[in-house]
């Protein structure tokens, strides 16, 4: 908003920062920020694993004897997708 | 070895062909082997700023597609003799760029320059990649203005992710922040996102320089010279200043505080 300043304010130099919008913007920009997340970025090789553990110990509370090197979680990227890929191989079934 | 850097954005016309220009003439200035590539197949422009259009007799795509070798495509610039131009070219479609006669040329012009500049589309499609793709280091041109912001966020990511130096598990690419069409008044009346805000609250990527708004560079690019030849214009002294700090010199910024108006302007609105 930029509107010519009235004489007294202009006289006294007034300061009315609080009227432009750029803390508006900033706002807004936080929040698309941090929703997007650097898409691209989220899943470092390091959270994967992480993530992969993870999921091991809830496949464990159902399954038993899943070892982490029967997880495998791959990343890639598809054109405009960014797929997440898991397949974890059970153990042999005990009769 | 040369050093790769990209020059790179996400958004259109915010100043990376200015900013390829000028920082691929200071690092020639400074003495260092510099080439500078210009990536936007089809819509080439780098060749008008470094005012070398009417020398181009092969481009980029000539040389990918074996129609000519890469010493006849690079043009050596009108002022320096360390600083040669690789145009794009103008009227091949943007697939001609493939990725293996890409890699070749980086590895060719690797072996002899100190620096490859590459000044990247816009957008974040296949050629913005392409440009990224070899990067040790990344410019990242920006205006402090939100659409503008949130593109060079994408663009971080995808530099984050979709790097050969990512790839190869060799670490990450290097990234730098650029501001340009900065306006100090703006900013001070709080119209306008101040650089503090775009580099440390929302971007996170250490600041290299601000340029700010300045008639300078459309006379620069009226007259096919990069702007950091005008050394008594502001935009010039900002992009010596941020060749200074890429090489590791310390500066501070400079025409970024507004200049204080006088009693009677400030009495008389001036």
């Amino acid at each position: 908003m930029s509107k010519k300043k009235g004489f007294w304010s202009n006289l006294f130099g007034t300061d009315d920062r609080s009227s432009g919008s750029a803390n508006t913007a900033t706002e807004r920009l936080k929040v698309i920020v941090a929703s997007e997340n650097r898409l691209n970025s989220r899943l470092t090789s390091d959270r994967i694993e992480k993530m992969k553990r993870e999921i091991l110990e809830v496949v464990n509370k159902y399954v038993n004897g899943v070892q982490i090197d029967d997880v495998n979680i791959h990343h890639r990227h598809e054109d405009t997708l960014d797929v997440l890929e898991m397949n974890i191989s059970l153990p042999d079934r005990r009769p | 070895m040369a050093k790769i850097v990209v020059i790179t954005s996400g958004k259109g016309g915010v100043g990376k062909t200015t900013t390829s220009a000028s920082f691929a003439a200071g690092l020639a200035l400074r003495g260092y082997k510099t080439v500078v590539i210009d990536f936007d197949v089809g819509l080439r422009n780098l060749d008008l700023i470094m005012g070398c259009e009417n020398r181009i007799v092969y481009d980029f795509v000539d040389v990918i597609s074996g129609n000519a070798r890469l010493s006849q495509a690079l043009v050596k610039d009108k002022r320096l003799e360390n600083l040669f131009i690789l145009p794009a070219s103008q009227t091949r479609d943007k697939d001609a760029l493939t990725d293996e006669g890409v890699a070749d040329v980086m590895t060719e012009l690797s072996k002899q320059f100190d620096y490859i500049i590459c000044d990247s589309p816009a957008g974040i499609e296949r050629g913005a990649q392409l440009a990224m793709y070899h990067a040790d280091e990344a410019i990242i041109v920006t205006n402090p203005e939100i659409s503008s912001v949130r593109d060079s966020d994408r663009i971080i990511g995808i530099l984050q992710s979709r790097t050969k130096k990512v790839e190869d598990n060799a670490g990450t690419v290097r990234e730098h922040l650029v501001i340009s069409r900065y306006n100090p008044e703006r900013a001070a009346a709080n119209e306008m996102m101040d650089i503090e805000t775009i580099s440390n609250d929302i971007l996170k990527v250490p600041l290299l320089g601000v340029v700010p708004e300045s008639h300078s560079v459309l006379e620069a690019s009226n007259h096919g010279e990069p702007v950091i030849h005008y050394t008594d214009s502001v935009a010039g002294q900002c992009y010596d200043d941020i060749v200074a700090r890429f090489l590791g010199e310390e500066r501070e910024l400079r025409h970024i505080n507004v200049k204080k108006k006088s009693f009677l302007q400030r009495w008389f609105g001036g």
